[in-house]
């Protein structure tokens, strides 16, 4: 009798259509660059990597190093941070109902970007200590955003919360931003090397940074893909949610906590990389359907593919300089925000 | 069949008092409507009901005290079916019944056959077949009535809590949906507590009525003790007269009596 009801879910075949995406982005990403590296030469340097296995890649020293030195690192962490910010946005669209959230949207970014602006500019030199503080300072600032924003949006909420919360957010991202602006202005001898990190980039990646925010992803990642039905359950709203049994604000808090963890360890080695949370979650309803069962896995996924592929454009388009990967998001990414504005009007 | 009992319940809103005092017994079994004039405080006691406001005083679904149980128990109990309900973009009818069972899922899993199954057998009963894979957001407003009280079955809860059910609805729907809840009353022993606008529907169905005024009960009892014509007029302001039928009491507004002004 109930054969023909089926649940919206994930498909297979669309979970193997993104990974495969994925794969190719990752492919195009590690042999696209100034030296062009054949895909065969790849593959035989990989399998000799493998135990038990010697190969003679046919690459030369320097290739080799090119690709697992500047390459593979770059394109890996391209992807953690796409996957990463895709999530994120994914997850605060779904916890507060609203289409336009995102990482950047809730003093996240704001906060990390305050971090690391004084961590360069009153920071002794990175030489001088074991850690480059840089990083930490962004994590240390990204979860202040969150904390004050979060804290912000519960004082003045009393039985409302999400576009209290929202507005919270966009107050404590301008009083943050306009702190970090005084330091940076302040402390004009570091200016450059603030915008650069600012603007988003890539360009320093290397296999420490992917192993620095690894842990981080996989316990963000994992937090958010099990409460994917709970996070479908929060779209009638707070109060039929927990009619129906839903512990609103603890699962709100659990999925604000780990997907804020998640986006402060991508931006502390990536820089400010907006829009990424906006354009992948929403290409992935706008295609396969607005079930979080299926967008949270999807946008990790398609997300890392999307970040390896911006990246690949900003290291070639005017090479051997390099555009900014959070001005190419930008560019991508501000149309499509517009875009999804005239929707939610529409339907609202 | 599961009873409810509310002792000297209030509500505030802030500062604002929205109910004071409320006493009230639903029999288990037995269908008690709410009536009373816009912001009288009927959808609140229904909310604390359901354990969605903060309130003061005893509240309890059988022998389960509202204040001390956890959301999944009273969801258990208690389906609430609000009277505008979101319908979330992108669910189909299925997926949106299939939210009733979470009381039933645990924390971190999917849904299991019997999951399906209850919700299959759900649909079928409220003739929604035919739409398992329709968005949600494009029913009419007859079809969305059904699929949230379809939501609100699937819960399997004994008590149901009805948010003015009908006012969405024309009156063959209206009367669709209210038949529908009196036929599960009386062949599962549903609890029902429902507000209703409408004092003839009201007059039609519920076997009890309490009226409510600024947040406390002014009158109570059965149709008879409630839907007088005297009691309207001081409380709603409006000018009715009162007919019978072998099924309860016909509230019908009339224009008030005017003195002619001569020009």
């Amino acid at each position: 009798m109930s054969a023909d009801i089926r649940p919206t879910g994930l498909r297979a075949s669309w979970l193997l259509l993104a990974l495969v995406v994925l794969a190719g982005a990752l492919v195009i990403g590690v042999l696209v660059g100034p030296v062009p590296l054949k895909l065969s030469g790849v593959l035989r340097e990989l399998a000799d990597r493998l135990p038990f296995v010697q190969l003679s890649s046919g690459l030369s020293e320097q290739q080799s190093a090119i690709l697992w030195q500047l390459r593979m690192p770059r394109v890996a962490l391209a992807g953690l941070v796409g996957g990463m910010l895709a999530l994120s946005g994914a997850a605060y669209q779904g916890v507060f109902r609203n289409p336009l959230a995102d990482p950047y949207l809730l003093g996240v970014a704001a906060g990390a970007g305050l971090g690391a602006t004084i961590a360069i500019a009153y920071g002794p030199a990175a030489a001088d200590w074991p850690v480059d503080p840089l990083p930490l300072a962004a994590f240390a600032g990204a979860l202040l955003g969150v904390s004050v924003t979060y804290a912000l949006g519960r004082a003045n909420l009393r039985g409302r919360t999400t576009a209290t919360l929202i507005l919270a957010g966009v107050a404590t991202a301008s009083f943050l931003t306009a702190i970090q602006t005084y330091v940076q202005q302040r402390e004009d001898d570091t200016v450059r090397q603030v915008y650069a990190w600012i603007l988003g980039q890539l360009t320093t990646a290397s296999w420490r940074e992917v192993v620095l925010i690894l842990p981080y992803l996989i316990m963000s990642s994992v937090a958010i893909l099990v409460h994917r039905r709970l996070l479908d359950m929060l779209s009638v709203g707070d109060e039929e949610a927990s009619s129906l049994g839903v512990n609103t604000q603890r699962v709100r808090l659990i999925i604000v906590v780990a997907a804020s963890l998640g986006t402060a360890a991508a931006v502390a080695v990536s820089g400010l990389i907006g829009f990424v949370g906006v354009i992948v979650p929403h290409t992935v309803r706008l295609l396969f359907g607005s079930s979080y069962r299926l967008v949270v896995p999807l946008s990790i996924i398609l997300g890392g593919a999307f970040l390896v592929l911006a990246d690949l454009v900003g290291r070639t388009l005017i090479a051997p300089a390099e555009i900014p990967i959070g001005v190419i998001t930008a560019f991508l990414g501000a149309p499509f925000f517009l875009l999804i504005l005239r929707r939610s009007g529409r339907v609202a | 069949m599961i009873s409810i009992k509310l002792e000297e319940v209030g509500v505030q809103y802030g500062e604002t008092p929205v109910v004071e005092g409320f006493d009230l017994v639903v029999p288990g079994g037995s269908w008690v409507t709410l009536i009373g004039p816009n912001g009288a405080g009927k959808t609140t006691v229904l909310r604390a009901i359901g354990g969605l406001v903060d309130f003061e005083g005893d509240i309890t679904i059988g022998s389960v005290a509202v204040k001390d149980t956890t959301r999944k128990t009273l969801a258990q109990l208690v389906a609430y079916v609000p009277q505008r309900p979101v319908m979330p973009i992108g669910a189909t009818v299925t997926d949106y019944v299939l939210m009733g069972r979470n009381p039933y899922i645990g924390y971190l899993s999917t849904e299991s056959r019997r999951d399906i199954d209850a919700v299959a057998e759900v649909l079928g009963r409220l003739e929604l077949k035919e739409f398992t894979a329709r968005d949600v957001t494009s029913l009419s407003g007859g079809e969305a009535q059904r699929v949230v009280l379809a939501r609100a079955l699937a819960q399997a809860a004994p008590v149901l809590l009805l948010d003015e059910p009908t006012s969405e609805l024309d009156v063959g729907h209206q009367q669709q949906v209210l038949e529908l809840v009196d036929e599960l009353r009386l062949e599962v022993g549903l609890t029902v507590l429902s507000t209703m606008h409408d004092l003839t529907l009201a007059g039609q169905y519920a076997q009890e009525f309490v009226l409510l005024e600024n947040g406390r009960a002014v009158a109570r009892g059965n149709a008879e003790d409630v839907l007088r014509v005297d009691l309207i007029d001081r409380y709603y302001g409006a000018s009715v007269e009162v007919l019978a039928n072998s099924s309860g009491l016909i509230v019908v507004p009339k224009r008030p009596f005017r003195q002619e002004v001569s020009p």
